[in-house]
């Protein structure tokens, strides 16, 4: 059916676990835009990536899933936006190892701000196990200031379990607004 | 072993205590963990900043939406004490005021008198809505008392935060808690049936002691995390009641969501989370939407209940509001249940 | 003390926007110019208002490493050379080897330009880059601003 795209956004800090979260559910393997990264004071990475990660996933109809990962460095927050315009939802990670995770979040909850505010966002912070600090009250005590309720997890997406808990409790928000929706309509 | 009484103000050692703030400025943040290292070698109680809603103390700005949620988690668990930073000049809501800028001699006052305060409430922590009944004392007998009762104490003796170790003994099986250190130690792993047993009445007693001698090495073998222990301990105590202050004709709303990634849980539970975050649901609606038996459903709103995830108050619907340019990033019209349960089947997760 | 390194740094960068001032005043209708290196650093920009020379270098890179992906993924090989025709001008893009490295050379031209002697220009401009940048000196020059 021509028009019709399906796809979910991953976006996150470098070093997050983008591409891990999208190669544990990818039937091919990730396409990655990865380049030299030359700031390396910042990042110790060897790369970085500048555009985005694709990988997909075939549904029953033969439509596609596509699963996008958004470049980390917020010079690149317009990418961040063209991918996320018309996906099913976002997936936000989080690397609480990172000097100042919290800041970063910032970051994304600005930039992904309606897609988190209507109910299609998950954030999974991950490293908790070795940085307990900040803790899941912090994120949500910053998605209070900001007036959004979003669900946050501590995930591993090494693990492929985890990917799938966070799309399950991103795919539940969706449904639940659904059948809000369905009921007003029907009101 | 010396049987626990519910009088706080008999207790002798200082507790630890910690301090947040929200809203406020990062530099006056950090002048206010500077301080209190300095005055703490000043102060009856051992007091440290922390972050999160948890703590004793909540210094806020005026003018910062979070200190809302703040007020309302006082008014509903006794704590934070909830403390307004203001200016000469400024208005603030009613309620105790730390004049900014701010001086070592004020802080130490405000922190003896929330000290006080404490010692002097009885526990549980929460002095507006009855919770559960504190630790009881030995003669006070069985009768009433049930497995959510007792996970209900456990909850509150969690949040007082004493540094003093406490027990539950059903048989041969124990769990040791320290409060100010939210350390669980428990004897065997923590599965259903060991709960189950050890939050029984009519093995423990109905009641939760205080050890005369503090276990610092927690000796027990086991060492699940607080919120896990309540988490579980919610499921397994019976989904019979909800607990108090909860009935089943108010409708529920969650503040937070349970930490699946760390949590056990079921399919339903994802699901539930997801209706009681976005909107209050009576128990009954509940059951229709996710198609789980009330005991089921009840169980699951009882650990949130012991974990601080609830909001009884939770009155208005949190569905997000339109705006201007939600257009641009709206949903697609055409993401309906079908594409969600096919997407669902392709990635082998299952739905409702 | 300026040090032999600070002095080859600084004249890397010099260099740069020596080259890209260069092309700009070479034909009429080149509007601006940028060199940038391919994870979406500005090493030297010309450019006017309101366009952003730091933010052309990270949405030129990203372009840059899409169109390497569908070359790639097209089986003809590694991006080289794109060329964007808009409505009110063009941009061309070109990478600029050096040892174990690229930039990218970013041109911005309005309808006056005729496309065949910018290309050329820019092309002409490359190869001085090319030939006369030391590698891997521009990274640390970006890095040290």
């Amino acid at each position: 059916m021509a028009g019709r795209e399906f796809k979910l956004v991953f976006a996150g800090s470098m070093g997050a676990g983008k591409t891990t979260a999208i190669a544990a559910i990818s039937e091919i393997p990730p396409i990655r835009t990865d380049v030299h990264n030359t700031d390396v004071r910042s990042h110790s990475k060897a790369t970085t990536t500048t555009a985005m990660d694709y990988g997909e996933v075939t549904l029953d109809s033969g439509d596609k899933l596509r699963l996008y990962g958004t470049p980390g460095q917020t010079r690149f927050d317009f990418m961040w936006r063209i991918l996320a315009k018309g996906a099913i939802g976002v997936v936000l990670l989080v690397d609480n190892s990172r000097p100042d995770p919290l800041s970063d979040v910032h970051a994304y909850l600005d930039a992904f701000r309606e897609t988190v505010s209507s109910s299609r966002a998950v954030i999974g912070i991950g490293r908790t196990e070795t940085h307990p600090e900040p803790g899941l009250d912090a994120y949500y005590a910053l998605a209070d200031e900001y007036g959004i309720s979003v669900p946050i997890v501590s995930v591993d997406v090494r693990r492929r379990e985890d990917v799938l808990l966070l799309l399950n409790v991103l795919f539940s928000q969706i449904e639940a607004s659904l059948e809000t929706e369905e009921q007003g309509a029907m009101a | 072993m010396e049987v626990a009484r519910a009088d706080p103000s008999m207790l002798a050692v200082s507790c630890q205590r910690t301090v947040t703030t929200i809203g406020l400025p990062a530099r006056k943040e950090q002048l206010i963990r500077s301080m209190l290292l300095a005055v703490n070698a000043r102060t009856t109680d051992r007091w440290t900043f922390a972050d999160g809603l948890e703590a004793d103390v909540a210094i806020c700005d005026v003018d910062s939406r979070l200190a809302a949620v703040a007020v309302a988690r006082q008014e509903r668990d006794g704590r934070p004490h909830c403390v307004w930073l203001a200016g000469d000049t400024a208005e603030a809501p009613i309620g105790p005021r730390l004049e900014d800028p701010i001086g070592s001699s004020s802080l130490i006052a405000l922190l003896e008198s929330v000290s006080t305060t404490l010692r002097r409430r009885p526990a549980p922590a929460a002095t507006s809505a009855p919770v559960a009944p504190p630790v009881v004392a030995a003669d006070a007998g069985v009768g009433g008392r049930t497995a959510l009762d007792v996970a209900l104490m456990l909850r509150d003796l969690l949040l007082h935060g004493s540094s003093d170790t406490f027990q539950i003994t059903a048989g041969a099986l124990q769990l040791r808690v320290v409060p100010s250190r939210r350390a669980v130690r428990a004897s065997q792993p923590l599965t259903d049936d060991y709960l189950a047993r050890l939050l029984d009445p009519a093995a423990n007693g109905g009641r939760i002691e205080r050890l005369a001698e503090p276990d610092r090495a927690l000796t027990l073998l086991h060492a699940p995390s607080d919120v896990e222990t309540l988490w579980r301990a919610g499921l397994v105590a019976g989904g019979d009641a909800l607990a108090a202050p909860l009935h089943a004709d108010a409708p529920i709303g969650l503040a937070r969501w349970p930490d699946f990634g760390r949590l056990p849980h079921a399919p339903a539970h994802v699901q539930m989370a997801a209706r009681l975050s976005r909107r209050p649901h009576r128990v009954e609606e509940l059951v229709t939407a996710v198609g789980r038996p009330a005991r089921e459903v009840r169980a699951f709103v009882n650990a949130c209940v012991l974990c601080g995830l609830v909001s009884p108050q939770l009155a208005a619907s949190r569905e997000p509001r339109p705006t201007a340019t939600a257009a641009a990033t709206a949903r697609p019209a055409y993401i309906g249940m079908g594409i969600l349960r096919s997407i669902r089947t392709a990635l082998g997760l299952g739905g409702l | 003390m300026t040090t032999v390194s600070d002095e080859a740094t600084q004249t890397s960068a010099d260099l740069c926007q020596a080259c890209i001032a260069a092309l700009i005043g070479s034909q009429a209708g080149i509007t601006g110019a940028l060199v940038s290196t391919v994870d979406g650093f500005a090493v030297a920009a010309q450019v006017r208002p309101p366009v952003s020379g730091d933010r052309l270098a990270a949405m030129t890179s990203s372009l840059v490493a899409l169109v390497d992906a569908v070359s790639q993924d097209g089986g003809i090989g590694e991006g080289r050379d794109i060329v964007v025709d808009a409505t009110a001008g063009r941009l061309l893009l070109m990478d600029v080897p050096q040892a174990g490295s690229k930039l990218i050379l970013a041109v911005l031209c309005d309808p006056s330009a005729t496309p065949g002697q910018v290309l050329w220009a820019a092309r002409r401009c490359r190869e001085h880059l090319s030939d006369r940048l030391p590698a891997p000196g521009v990274q640390e020059l970006v890095h040290e601003r």
